[in-house]
């Protein structure tokens, strides 16, 4: 389904039942299109907190450390952290060992509880977008230059063109088109 | 359209005994007469190019009173289209063949893909062309501001109706078809003839057919494409 074909979809289910003759409700793509972003950022939370539907957005990022800290894409959601897996690509052996810590303090601390086990975390950067932060086993400071992909739930991209088609399985295109369908429908109950 | 503008002159003529022909024989073979000429004119009232100007101002407001009816139907037969605009152009008082465009605007349409676009709020249209980077979804929205236009696509124009009183005064005069419906041929007669009033000469005549030509206008404004029978007050 291309973009195109998903925000009209949506827009004809957010008319059912309503008045058809009011031809300012109708012209809703653009109010349409302004809400997808939160739309899919809601679907992926749904689909996250259901430990059967994990799987349908589970996804491989690759980050790019510098010193042990790389920038996060805005796809990937701090409240899908918990249930994500890192591993690096030059050690296969360590994604066992590697431990989330939410709190970056907790993680300043942990690195020097048990040098066996690696710890990662995730700090908030409004500029740069959210920072990955990453100490490896036998480390005690972040130093890992190079790559690690974290598998993680992630909000499918929203397409770059009005005809490209949405990366995302149908399951999920098809809760997100009923949500913004109800995000409209909202709206229009309002201005009627 | 089949009414030939002189069937309109030849019965207007006849209303102010303008035809050449003191009996009925030669009168109708003037009647008949095509084209008719100044020379089948024999009225020292009103001339065979009055006749024509004051045909062409009937055929102008009815044409006016259609243009200004926005889903008329008769619209199509004055039909014309503007150039295509950018957003933010200023709407000519031209179509793009050069007639004069009376009336209310038809339809907006994208230039490059033909679809109609709808009448936004000045504040939707702007939100979206300062912020053009944002929007991945085409939509077709337009304003209408002042004696411009915004659009939110890379060219429009608009449908309009036209009218050209030059290429009519013309058209009448060459006796080519009448633009508008056949069944406005006996208004245009009615029209023509309301205007045929000077001093007192045809003053009751005038008023009575200008009272037919009035319904009809009346009508047409309503939006009615049938239209009232004659009936004298």
């Amino acid at each position: 389904m291309t973009f195109l074909e998903f925000i009209a979809t949506a827009c004809q289910q957010a008319l059912a039942g309503a008045d058809a003759s009011e031809s300012v409700l109708l012209n809703m793509e653009q109010t349409a299109e302004s809400l997808v972003s939160p739309v899919f950022k809601s679907v992926t939370l749904a689909i996250n907190a259901d430990p059967d539907k994990r799987s349908l957005l589970r996804r491989t990022n690759t980050i790019v450390l510098t010193t042990g800290a790389g920038v996060l894409p805005a796809t990937i959601l701090m409240e899908c952290l918990p249930g994500a897996t890192i591993t690096d690509p030059d050690d296969d052996t360590i994604a066992q060992d590697m431990s989330y810590v939410p709190d970056y303090f907790d993680f300043l601390d942990a690195a020097g509880y048990e040098v066996r086990l690696g710890y990662w975390t995730v700090t908030a950067n409004p500029t740069t977008g959210n920072v990955l932060r990453y100490i490896r086993p036998g480390d005690t400071v972040e130093t890992k230059t190079g790559d690690v992909d974290l598998t993680v739930v992630t909000v499918p991209t929203v397409p770059a063109t009005s005809g490209a088609t949405l990366d995302a399985p149908q399951e999920f295109i098809d809760m997100a088109t009923i949500a913004l369908a109800i995000a409209l429908s909202s709206k229009i109950a309002k201005a009627a | 359209m089949s009414v030939p503008y002189h069937d309109i002159l030849a019965a207007a003529g006849t209303r102010c005994n303008a035809l050449v022909g003191a009996k009925a024989g030669p009168l109708e073979t003037t009647y008949l007469t095509r084209p008719l000429t100044a020379a089948n004119f024999q009225s020292s009232i009103f001339p065979f190019s009055d006749y024509i100007a004051q045909t062409a101002s009937a055929v102008q407001k009815l044409s006016q009173t259609i243009a200004d009816v926005r889903d008329h139907p008769w619209r199509r037969n004055l039909a014309g289209r503007t150039a295509d605009l950018a957003s933010g152009a200023t709407i000519p008082a031209a179509d793009n063949a050069g007639a004069s465009i009376i009336g209310v605007y038809g339809n907006v349409i994208d230039s490059d893909d033909g679809q109609v676009l709808s009448e936004q709020p000045d504040e939707t249209i702007r939100r979206r062309l300062l912020t053009p980077s944002l929007w991945k979804i085409p939509v077709y929205h337009f304003s209408l501001t002042g004696d411009s236009i915004l659009h939110t696509r890379t060219e429009v124009y608009l449908e309009v109706c036209v009218l050209d009183y030059g290429a009519l005064i013309t058209a009448i005069g060459a006796n080519d078809d009448m633009a508008l419906p056949d069944v406005l041929a006996e208004a245009v007669i009615c029209g023509t003839v309301a205007l045929m009033v000077r001093d007192d000469e045809f003053v009751l005549q005038a008023g009575t057919y200008a009272e037919y030509f009035a319904e009809t206008l009346k009508a047409i404004r309503g939006g009615a494409t049938v239209l009232p029978v004659k009936e004298a007050a």
